[in-house]
């Protein structure tokens, strides 16, 4: 049933449908960019690094492990933590070889998580955190500390949304909103 | 269409939309329903400015927006508003691309506020909010 007919449709306006592919893709249109791109993908790569490490310390935890729902969500968040590196990755030119003296450390910071963030200088002061021994045992605790560390990374990543060209901006724009999101939904609350 | 002029056709669907769900919910859910069609009545306000100091003629609300499915019951209301919150990010994921200095911060701050948002009505969280293409 449609309760009403005018001829617009309320989800109708679309966004510009060529926005897909290469992130790049939209390098060039707005703002001329002032930061390099791969300077900003670098750290946009250890800060993911970093909260990947966060989600796999706070996993290890005995409190968390016997939460199945929370073992869950956390899961789910840190595997949305792993696309996102993915994707940050590609935006490379030639995507899959990366310029190794920009990349390298960040690149493989993503799969292991400890030795990687402390390579990550950017962020090395904050992740040590994340395997510190003051990091907290309880469940919710830790749940805390995760919100912090992704409404953290989020703001972390103003300044080079808006330094960078337009495509690498609208990848690292979505990264940060996901990554409020993820504070929000660790949250809880009603809508 | 500009990405400006794309945001506010949405914002102009999202007030018209909230204002049919609004109705449909109860206690805190009401109460987040109200707040957000009050923030995308001033948004489309704000965007309206906006279009207007660059010179060009702002897109005009229809009379009224057809639904995508009836909003017969909580459940549909916090579906649809799931999806005007969706649809908002990507207009300002757009913004964030197509503009620079003050715009591209108030398109990053709104593509945030509508990822917030429908992480809280869908209960879920995604990766790429505001990006459809990449989900």
């Amino acid at each position: 049933m449609v309760l009403m007919t005018s001829g617009v449709t309320l989800l109708g306006a679309c966004g510009s449908p060529a926005k897909s592919g290469s992130p790049a893709a939209g390098a060039g249109s707005g703002a001329p960019p002032s930061a390099p791109a791969d300077a900003v993908r670098d750290r946009a790569l250890a800060a993911e690094a970093d909260l990947v490490a966060r989600y796999d310390a706070a996993l290890a935890l005995p409190a968390v492990a016997a939460d199945t729902a929370l073992t869950a969500k956390l899961t789910a968040v840190r595997a949305e933590h792993a696309s996102h590196a993915a994707a940050i990755r590609d935006g490379y030119q030639g995507g899959a070889t990366p310029t190794p003296s920009a990349t390298s450390a960040p690149t493989t910071a993503t799969a292991t998580s400890t030795t990687a963030t402390s390579t990550a200088t950017s962020t090395a002061a904050t992740s040590t955190a994340a395997t510190s021994p003051a990091a907290p045992q309880d469940a919710k605790s830790a749940v805390a500390a995760l919100v912090k560390a992704e409404q953290d990374a989020a703001a972390a990543r103003t300044a080079d949304i808006l330094a960078t060209d337009g495509g690498t901006a609208m990848l690292l724009a979505s990264v940060a909103a996901s990554e409020s999101g993820h504070a929000a939904l660790l949250l809880g609350g009603a809508a | 269409m500009t990405p400006l002029q794309a945001a506010l056709e949405n914002e102009h669907a999202a007030v018209y939309g909230y204002g049919v769900l609004t109705v449909r919910l109860a206690g805190a859910q009401r109460d987040a329903a109200r707040n957000a069609f009050d923030t995308h009545r001033a948004r489309r306000d704000i965007l309206i400015g906006l279009i207007e100091a660059q010179g060009d003629k702002p897109v005009a609300a229809a009379p009224a927006y057809a639904l995508p499915f009836p909003v017969a019951g909580a459940a549909d209301a916090t579906r649809l508003a799931a999806q005007l919150e969706e649809r908002l990010g990507a207009s300002y994921a757009d913004v964030v691309q197509a503009s620079s200095g003050d715009v591209r911060r108030t398109g990053l701050e709104w593509l945030t506020d509508a990822a917030v948002r429908a992480v809280r009505w869908r209960g879920t969280s995604v990766a790429f909010p505001g990006l459809p293409e990449r989900s």
